[in-house]
């Protein structure tokens, strides 16, 4: 319609009035309307034909915009006094005749002059608002705006003694400094319309933020960061002096603001990297070394890194601190910290090519040495009290390894391709050229089952740096890798390294692409896991087996290998162990839950989106058999059953209703808690999706549930209660008979310890009451 | 009850408290959570009134501050506020909050539901009224007061 109505220009006549009159309309959505329509009239038509209903229009618009009734008309009603202002900008003045621009600001600036002198805050804002928009309009526009309103709102802070009043004001002043945004930087050489009011606006500025009222504080920190913000505004020295400005409110925590403070830098970071290094890094770099401020200024020096140039400033500062930190906490939080600029650094590839060829090196180099340092016979010897003693420590080495993965799983092909050849040597043949302070004091074999276990858990590194990169990456040497992963894994006897190659041969083997390589790998690893599982070997062997073989199936089942289906029979096979049966139906859970490290997907693995229920639909009538079954078998089948329900989507559940249904009696009586969560779990979907197949039941399933409001496990009486709740569902008749039973046990779960079975047990109760009672 | 006229017809309407937030604590198997004044204030909240299709926190009827519990010693004490001095529907209200609390609280709890002191007519009768178990009893053996506490208890909210 919009597009009709100004298609010809003979219209126009017609279509004003038609629109004034909407626009006095009481709906607000038609009001709306009117002025959308407007904003296009302003930009199809001449200030010419819009001449003669000017004034009305701009009454119109002036009520909309200072006494706003609906947020939506409000925005409408800017956006068409700027596109009215833009066109009156560009009419061709006749001779003799007015400036139709000049006119139209005078009279709306002369209408806001009240409210910027003596009106309240709201009104204040409207105004602000007003001005602003036809600000944007053109530079002229601006400059005109600007020299009415700035001096007096000036003029009006220093005079107010309220500090809610001045703050308001502060924000009308970032406003209106705002809209001479896109007038600075394309007329190059002409003043910014800004000039005249710049030292005014910084003084202000300077006052507030060295005010006592926080809010006071922000307002002016919010100032200040738009003056410095908007390109070509503030001098050289202006600049510095708003940066050391900021700097000072950073450090300084008593003042409430440093948060303020340094998101205000953040948004600097991109445009004045320079200063902020200057003037902004020095100060938080030195309090690192002061214990009770190192944590705030770390968080500070993390989120300033916008910029490459930065990164390179903040990175090795925060390298330094976290190679000489005396204790686990502290290398935890540093990597923390570290691992924020990655992913704040993930759009930027110079940074993230920095990141890659230092902060990964650094990391490996300080890892590696502190191993050998005291790897073999050294060990034990004198390394108390030494820093590096603590990079030892398992939560150290995972932290790091998380570091780690974010920076390879980010990093680019072409850095990564020169790395890996240096990074296979040095893991697979101990050569250390790759490290930044080159040789090594002892040999250094981390893939060797011998070797000593402070250099055989680095296998995590490895697995963060190769197990997160781009599946397009080829990794070198891929065969004689991972033949020694797969040694390592199945014969070193430190846990820690067992799992960290594990899943670094999951994520190779998730990877790599389909072909003769990957075929021979994994049948090899077949015939090793065989050797390995034999009930003949020792526990501790064949449970490592056991986890190489859950890794693996997990890295198969999630691209859809076709070996999959043979992996996990093998794992099916293992439920009716006497020694590995418990593990091998906990380790279902691990197949169907999302990794957040490795084979997860931000570690760019091959995961297809259906995988859990292909999962179940091949294998759940292989577990139902064994969950028929007797003995150990039985109660493992089910265990790893109930991973696999309890991972599946409500929809897949409900298709599969009617085979599950006639289990989940002989289910809920067992004992195992995982058992009866899903069984419950399974029965509550049952109820609320299709409950006339268990109607006839009702009494069963009643005796096996009131046991379960007293389970031991809380999420095991919720769902009890809760399908307790949503059995009367079912005909009365069919309950009352099992009324005074099921309200006495709904009684003594009114006192549960845990308010959150309390809650179900109330309404379950309150339900019951209503059963058959009038009003219900 | 039967009335053509509404005592009370255009009530003021007061906000809903946000519902209370789980905390790791209460999602920790071995914690024990103590019955609290919220927690009760949670049950008498979403009663309905029996003339509006408002909830008595809607009408400011039921205040958190005006629930006191005390689990240690097994005691709840509820008072309420009728929207106007000669509410007739008192009685009803506080009988409704009586019979949510007997059903929803262990039944160690000993429960005072009452009026708040200068906020109606006939405080003292009211109050005497629901403290009385046997008339609480024969009124809910009367079908039709029965009913109409049930649609006041029923789940709404």
């Amino acid at each position: 319609m919009n597009l009709v109505k100004i298609c010809f220009y003979f219209i126009l006549q017609f279509v004003l009035p038609l629109l004034l009159e909407k626009l006095d309309s009481e709906m607000q959505s038609s009001k709306r309307d009117a002025l959308e329509t407007l904003t296009v009239c302003c930009a199809t038509y001449g200030a010419n034909e819009l001449q003669d209903s000017l004034s009305d229009v701009v009454t119109s618009l002036r009520r909309e915009v200072l006494e706003p009734v609906s947020e939506a008309v409000e925005m409408a009603a800017l956006d068409t006094i700027k596109a009215l202002a833009l066109t009156l900008a560009r009419s061709v003045m006749p001779p003799g005749g007015r400036d139709l621009l000049y006119m139209f600001l005078e009279d709306m600036v002369a209408e806001c002059m009240p409210t910027l002198t003596t009106g309240e805050a709201k009104c204040l804002l409207s105004a602000s608002l007003l001005l602003q928009a036809m600000g944007k309009a053109c530079c002229r526009a601006c400059v005109h705006v600007l020299t009415a309103s700035v001096p007096i709102l000036v003029k009006r802070f220093n005079d107010s003694k309220q500090a809610v009043e001045r703050c308001t004001l502060i924000d009308a002043l970032r406003n209106l400094s705002l809209c001479c945004q896109g007038f600075t930087e394309d007329q190059e050489g002409e003043e910014s319309p800004l000039h005249h009011h710049i030292d005014t606006l910084l003084e202000l500025a300077g006052a507030a933020v060295s005010d006592t009222h926080s809010q006071l504080r922000q307002a002016g920190i919010a100032l200040l960061i738009a003056l410095a913000s908007l390109p070509g505004v503030l001098s050289g020295e202006q600049l510095r002096l708003a940066v050391c400005h900021l700097s000072q409110l950073i450090q300084d925590p008593v003042s409430q603001c440093s948060v303020s403070a340094v998101d205000g830098c953040a948004a600097l970071a991109s445009l004045h990297s320079t200063l902020l290094i200057r003037h902004c890094l020095p100060p938080l770099t030195a309090q690192l070394h002061k214990d009770a401020e190192c944590q705030l200024a770390m968080k500070s020096l993390a989120r300033l890194c916008l910029h490459p140039d930065i990164v390179r400033h903040v990175v090795p500062e925060l390298l330094d601190h976290l190679c000489t930190a005396t204790t686990v906490a502290d290398v935890v939080v540093t990597c923390g910290h570290l691992h924020d600029i990655v992913s704040q650094s993930k759009q930027c590839p110079e940074s993230l090519s920095y990141l890659y060829s230092t902060l990964l090196l650094r990391l490996l180099s300080h890892a590696v040495h502190t191993a050998t340092a005291y790897g073999g016979d050294r060990v034990s010897d004198d390394s108390d009290g030494d820093a590096s003693i603590i990079w030892h420590d398992s939560t150290v080495i995972g932290a790091v390894s998380r570091l780690l993965a974010a920076i390879s799983s980010f990093a680019e092909a072409k850095y990564v391709e020169v790395l890996l050849p240096g990074l296979l040597s040095l893991f697979l043949d101990g050569d250390g050229k790759l490290l930044a302070n080159g040789m090594l004091e002892c040999p250094f074999q981390p893939l060797q089952p011998n070797s000593p276990w402070q250099q055989t858990q680095l296998t995590a590194l490895l697995a963060a740096c190769i197990g997160c990169l781009q599946r397009k990456v080829a990794v070198p040497e891929w065969e004689r890798l991972l033949s020694y992963l797969v040694k390592l894994t199945l014969t070193s006897e430190h846990t820690p390294t067992v799992t960290s190659g594990a899943t670094c041969i999951a994520a190779l083997v998730n990877k790599e692409p389909p072909g003769p390589r990957l075929d021979v790998l994994l049948k090899d690893i077949l015939k090793n896991l065989d050797e390995n599982l034999s009930v003949d070997r020792q526990h501790g062997c064949r449970l490592h087996a056991l986890k190489l073989l859950l890794w693996v199936t997990k890295a198969v089942v999630l691209r859809y290998h076709l070996t999959a289906p043979e992996f996990v029979n093998k794992l099916l096979l293992l439920l009716g162990d006497t020694e590995l049966g418990v593990d091998a139906a906990d380790g279902f859970h691990l197949l169907v839950t999302e990794s957040s490290f490795l084979l997860g997907p931000a570690a760019n693995a091959d995961i297809r989106l259906l995988y859990r229920q292909r999962l179940y639909t091949e294998h759940a009538a292989c577990l139902l058999i064994g969950a028929n079954a007797d003995g150990d078998r039985r109660s493992n089948s089910l265990q790893a059953l109930a991973h696999l329900l309890a991972a599946l989507p409500r929809q897949a559940l409900v298709a599969e209703l009617p085979t599950l249904s006639p289990h989940l009696l002989s289910w809920m009586a067992e004992p195992h808690v995982a058992v009866q969560a899903a069984a419950v779990a399974l029965l509550l979907v049952a109820l609320e999706h299709s409950p006339k197949p268990l109607e006839p039941q009702v009494a069963s399933f009643l005796t096996c549930l009131l046991p379960l409001t007293r389970s031991p496990s809380m999420s095991v009486r919720i769902a009890a209660l809760k399908c307790l709740a949503a059995i009367t569902c079912f005909p009365p008749y069919l309950l009352l008979p099992h009324w005074m039973i099921v309200q006495h046990a709904l009684a003594a779960a009114l006192d549960d310890k845990k308010r959150l079975v309390r809650r179900e047990a109330i309404e379950a109760r309150g339900r019951w009451f209503l059963l058959g009672s009038p009003g219900r | 009850l039967a009335r053509t006229m509404l005592e009370n017809a255009s009530p003021l309407v007061f906000q809903r408290a946000k519902e209370r937030d789980v905390t790791p604590e209460e999602e920790d198997d071995l914690v024990s959570d103590p019955i609290d004044d919220r927690e009760v204030f949670d049950l008498v909240r979403c009663i309905n009134d029996p003339e509006h299709p408002l909830t008595l926190e809607q009408l400011n009827v039921v205040e958190e501050l005006r629930v006191q519990v005390n689990d240690a010693e097994s005691k709840v004490d509820v008072a309420f506020t009728p929207t106007i001095p000669h509410c007739s529907m008192a009685t009803l209200i506080g009988l409704s909050i009586r019979v949510k609390l007997l059903r929803a609280l262990p039944a160690r709890f000993k429960v005072d539901v009452h009026i708040t002191p200068g906020t109606h007519a006939s405080e003292h009768a009211v109050n005497k009224q629901l403290a009385d178990k046997e008339r609480v009893a024969a009124a809910l053996e009367n079908s039709h007061l029965l009913q109409v506490v049930n649609q006041c208890l029923s789940p709404s909210c």
